[in-house]
């Protein structure tokens, strides 16, 4: 096993024996590197919750950012290698924005998760008439969460241009501890509120530094108020009231 | 030696990235972002498409030629104390034919952004939204709304990589932004004043007359807007080539407001009834 | 229709610009400066196609400022104006010409004020004193007749006065306002007639 893995791992477009490409496998692994980030779908709109990593009291944590809007519609929360995630945010803006341009109507959520998909799989040598962008495959996942006709969307695009609907969805470190508690605690009636104080229980559960309003980040994405980010002191309210 | 001259002098005319000098078109290969922010149209494949198309587009009214634009026009904007007062007509007209009494000349950008239509219609709302979707990008990439003057030249700068190849815009853009109201012109052969009071299109001198004289910076809104409406009429009755409605827009500091829409007979009947009145 | 003068005296040389912006009948703006700094003692005035001006001068401007940055000197007039004349030269022969006229003047610490005239066709000639479009038919006998070297500043002004006095009393289009700016060893500043 070793053998063949030391053989084959090296060029990112060639398969094992067996069938794998082991980059995009390792890059999947570079998502359980990275801080913990969790979706989840409610009866009135989608929540995104992710922790920061402050390492330093001389950080300064609102520098970090790990949730982004897309479009008024649409916002995205992120693990792994966040600086992948500039290309592929900003790639989901300018398609978001294209559609609107050519349709005259917002981007569904599906199709701007498929959008990031798309890009997801340009590395390596260019393929006939497209141009190849990066040598190898993006190492962030992006929970993509978004309002259109279809109601509130949660998806998640990972580093294998594969993307799939989830109800609720943990990615990081402390994923599969989240996902565990997501599964258990999860139920299809539950609202925004039930959401954040869920969200931020499980983030509790699988952080190492305790939680405070200042190292984690929500952000929310209903049909009224669109894509919005939790001020500081609202935050403060949600945690308190844990 | 020679294909070396050839090639400097040919190109690949079915895409044209309308190069700006500054940025030559290889400078935003690197950022793989910008490329799908690009956007370039497909033109005639001849030596000369400027020429090839400038032959077949009836830029004036006033020869038949096979790409008709609709024109004629009254627009006008003006800046003062309060705000931005933009008034149009809602006439086209193709050739001698009134195409439409019902249309749309302020294109509202985005909530805070206005443009005004004279020339071709559909390259003033194509560019106008082009326009809006960069400046929605660039409130994204850069958390900040995008000031007028920004707006402005982005739209200058757009619509000049294609001078010569038969575009037909003059647009008033205004806003507000953290300098306050702003106001510029920008058309199709890239020109684009900064300034505080503009008229464009066939109906503008009428429109610059009753404007320029009713001018003052420290108008009340009321008074500004009244004045916007009565230039915008007393246009579309001497010119042909406007009627309609007069559409009314105001900028404030939170953004465009719409005024009102009036029947230019209704108006017609109310100030020529007020002149009976005066001169009785 | 529009307006550029330039004339060189002692230690300073010095533009004209109208201020008109003018579509088909109208005026559309009565306060346009048509000039641009390239850089603390360069400066560059222009007119001709709409558009293709202020787009030429800009990319100029920048890459002129530009190059200043990076070798942490600046151009001088001389070479700021033959770099622009290569620029408009090349873009001649290509798709997209530029149909600008200009006038660059500048003050060199060496050599002192020069002034140099480039037409739309990038002919490149030092001058005492130039002018383009209409207004030269009025304003090069008058400065043929008045010009002399090592003019200071108060003559050159009244050089200048003729001019505009000339334009206004004969030429057919209306500039009530014109831009007056100086370069000399301080830098570039507006002055009043």
């Amino acid at each position: 096993m070793f053998l063949t893995r030391s053989e084959y791992d090296r060029g990112v477009n060639t398969f094992s024996p067996e069938g794998r490409l082991f980059q995009v496998e390792y890059a999947l692994e570079a998502i359980k590197l990275g801080s913990t980030a969790i979706g989840i779908e409610t009866t009135d709109g989608v929540l995104l919750a992710v922790e920061k990593r402050v390492t330093s009291g001389l950080l300064v944590a609102d520098s970090i950012e790990k949730i982004l809007e897309i479009d008024h519609h649409l916002g995205c929360a992120m693990s792994g290698l966040t600086a992948d995630s500039r290309t592929m945010i900003d790639h989901a803006r300018v398609e978001a924005q294209n559609h609107h341009f050519t349709y005259d109507e917002k981007i569904p959520v599906e199709s701007v998760t498929q959008a990031v998909c798309d890009l997801a799989l340009r590395f390596g040598e260019g393929a006939e008439g497209e141009k190849s962008i990066m040598s190898r495959p993006f190492g962030v996942a992006l929970l993509v969460a978004g309002c259109d006709e279809r109601g509130g969307q949660l998806y998640l695009a990972d580093p294998s241009g594969t993307y799939t609907r989830y109800k609720a969805k943990a990615i990081g470190a402390g994923s599969e501890g989240a996902q565990t508690e997501l599964q258990e605690e999860y139920y299809d009636t539950i609202t925004l509120a039930e959401a954040e104080a869920l969200a931020l229980k499980v983030l509790k559960q699988v952080m190492e530094e305790k939680l405070t309003a200042d190292n984690i980040q929500v952000a929310a994405v209903t049909p009224s108020l669109g894509f919005h980010v939790y001020s500081q002191e609202k935050l403060q309210t949600v945690v308190d009231s844990l | 030696m020679l294909s070396d001259i050839v090639a400097q002098y040919t190109q690949d005319s079915t895409s044209y990235h309308g190069d700006l000098a500054f940025s030559s078109s290889n400078a935003w290969q690197g950022d793989v972002a910008k490329q799908f922010g690009q956007l370039s149209f497909d033109l005639p494949n001849t030596g000369n498409p400027a020429e090839f198309l400038h032959q077949y587009t009836d830029v004036k009214s006033d020869h038949d030629a096979l790409i008709k634009l609709a024109h004629g026009t009254t627009t006008l904007a003006f800046k003062y104390a309060d705000g931005v007062v933009i008034a149009t007509d809602s006439r086209a007209t193709q050739g001698s034919v009134i195409a439409s009494q019902s249309v749309k000349k302020i294109i509202e950008i985005n909530p805070y952004l206005l443009g005004t239509m004279a020339g071709g219609a559909a390259d003033c709302a194509f560019w106008e939204r082009e326009l809006g979707r960069r400046c929605r990008l660039y409130e994204l990439r850069n958390k900040e709304r995008i000031s007028v003057a920004a707006a402005s030249k982005l739209l200058g700068n757009m619509v000049y990589s294609y001078k010569g190849m038969g575009l037909s815009m003059g647009t008033m853009v205004s806003g507000w932004d953290k300098t306050g109201p702003n106001l510029y012109y920008v058309d199709n052969d890239g020109t684009r004043l900064k300034g505080n009071l503009f008229s464009v299109g066939s109906g503008s001198p009428f429109a610059y007359g009753v404007l320029d004289r009713g001018y003052d910076h420290e108008l009340q809104k009321e008074d500004a807007l009244e004045l916007g409406k009565r230039s915008i009429y007393h246009a579309t009755h001497r010119d042909a080539f406007s009627g309609g409605y007069v559409r009314l827009f105001h900028m404030n500091e939170d953004g465009w407001e719409f005024i009102s829409l009036t029947d230019m007979d209704d108006l017609h009947w109310k100030y020529t009834g007020d002149a009976a009145v005066t001169a009785s | 229709m529009e307006c550029l003068l330039g004339l060189v005296g002692k230690d300073f040389a010095i533009t004209v610009t109208d201020t008109s912006v003018i579509r088909s009948i109208t005026v559309l703006k009565h306060n346009e400066n048509k000039s641009r700094e390239l850089n603390p003692h360069t400066l560059l005035a222009f007119c001709g196609e709409p558009g293709d001006t202020i787009n030429f001068a800009e990319f100029i401007q920048k890459n002129i400022k530009l190059y200043g940055i990076r070798n942490n000197v600046e151009l001088s007039p001389h070479a700021a104006a033959n770099f622009t004349r290569r620029e408009l030269a090349q873009a001649l022969r290509s798709r997209s010409s530029y149909q600008t006229n200009m006038l660059v003047a500048g003050y060199d610490a060496q050599k002192g004020p020069s002034l140099f005239w480039i037409d739309y066709l990038a002919a490149l000639v030092e001058v005492p004193f130039a002018a383009h479009g209409y207004c030269a038919y009025y304003c090069l006998s008058i400065m043929d007749r008045y010009y002399r070297k090592d003019m200071d500043l108060e003559e050159a002004k009244d050089v200048i006065r003729k001019c505009i006095d000339e334009l206004q009393h004969r030429f057919i289009i209306n500039l009530p306002r014109f831009v007056i700016q100086v370069v000399d060893k301080d830098g570039i500043r507006e002055i009043q007639l």
